[in-house]
């Protein structure tokens, strides 16, 4: 069972990414983002990662989806709708890309990791992530938070209109 | 449960696809677009190898899973000054296509 919904989510998230990647209408590839972002989340729930699951739903696809649409809004040319075109290295790039994509599936493929460590996931993932972030990754957790105030003031100070 | 190569091999292909898009999109927002792909691929490897890792003491075995949070938040960050950046740009030269926003070009 879990197979099949594994195939399903990896069957979205490739069509959407596909999508995202060489669409034409610019706002149909944030939508398209936005369902890969929600198939990526629900990949988090198969792994067992649920508290992850639902804070990827909330930051990205609540918060940076919304964010590209009203940078899409603000940089809006008249002729940019409707024909979002490649640059001229398409086929180095696919080679490139195909690949970079064939080595990595080998190399999980042939890796031999062995049995899984455990047999049941653990039930609750909230309560365990909420201890070890306040005991044990606290630096890691207040250096996050500095991280976000000084990327605030730094897209304020970026953003903003020149003075005259 | 699925054997742990599925999750591994469906992130690197995430990545590769991402990994075109961001070389060969014009529009820089196109460009960031496809950096969130890989970035999503790459907290999905870190997601499926969680339970691998050695056990911690206080999180057991979800250390990958509060790394994750943490490079969520500074990925959204990321995202946040980037447009900021392109808004910029597109007041300046009123474009942000990038074969036209080329002055640094010799």
């Amino acid at each position: 069972m879990s197979a099949a919904a594994f195939f399903v989510l990896a069957a979205i998230t490739i069509f959407c990414a596909l999508w995202v990647v060489s669409g034409r209408n610019l706002f149909h590839n944030v939508l398209m983002l936005s369902v890969f972002l929600g198939g990526i989340a629900g990949l988090y729930l198969l792994a067992g990662a649920d508290f992850v699951a639902l804070a990827q739903v909330m930051v990205y696809v609540g918060g940076v989806v919304v964010l590209v649409l009203f940078a899409i809004m603000l940089t809006l040319e008249v002729t940019d709708i409707h024909l979002t075109q490649m640059s001229h290295h398409n086929v180095l790039a696919a080679f490139v890309a195909v690949g970079m994509g064939l080595v990595m599936t080998l190399v999980a493929k042939t890796t031999p990791f062995g049995a899984a460590p455990q047999g049941r996931p653990i039930a609750s993932t909230v309560a365990v992530i909420g201890t070890s972030v306040t005991k044990e990754w606290i630096v890691a957790f207040e250096v996050v938070g500095l991280i976000l105030l000084v990327g605030l003031v730094g897209a304020l100070l970026v953003g903003r209109k020149e003075q005259p | 449960m699925i054997p742990i190569h599925y999750l591994l091999s469906l992130s690197g292909m995430l990545f590769a696809i991402g990994l075109y898009g961001a070389l060969t999109r014009r529009n820089s927002i196109g460009i960031l677009m496809s950096i969130e792909i890989m970035y999503n691929a790459g907290l999905l490897n870190l997601i499926a190898l969680a339970r691998w890792t050695k056990p911690t003491p206080v999180s057991g075995l979800l250390g990958g899973q509060v790394s994750t949070l943490f490079i969520l938040a500074v990925a959204a960050s990321e995202v946040a000054i980037g447009l900021a950046i392109i808004v910029a740009v597109y007041r300046d030269f009123s474009t942000i296509d990038t074969e036209k926003v080329n002055l640094m070009k010799w």
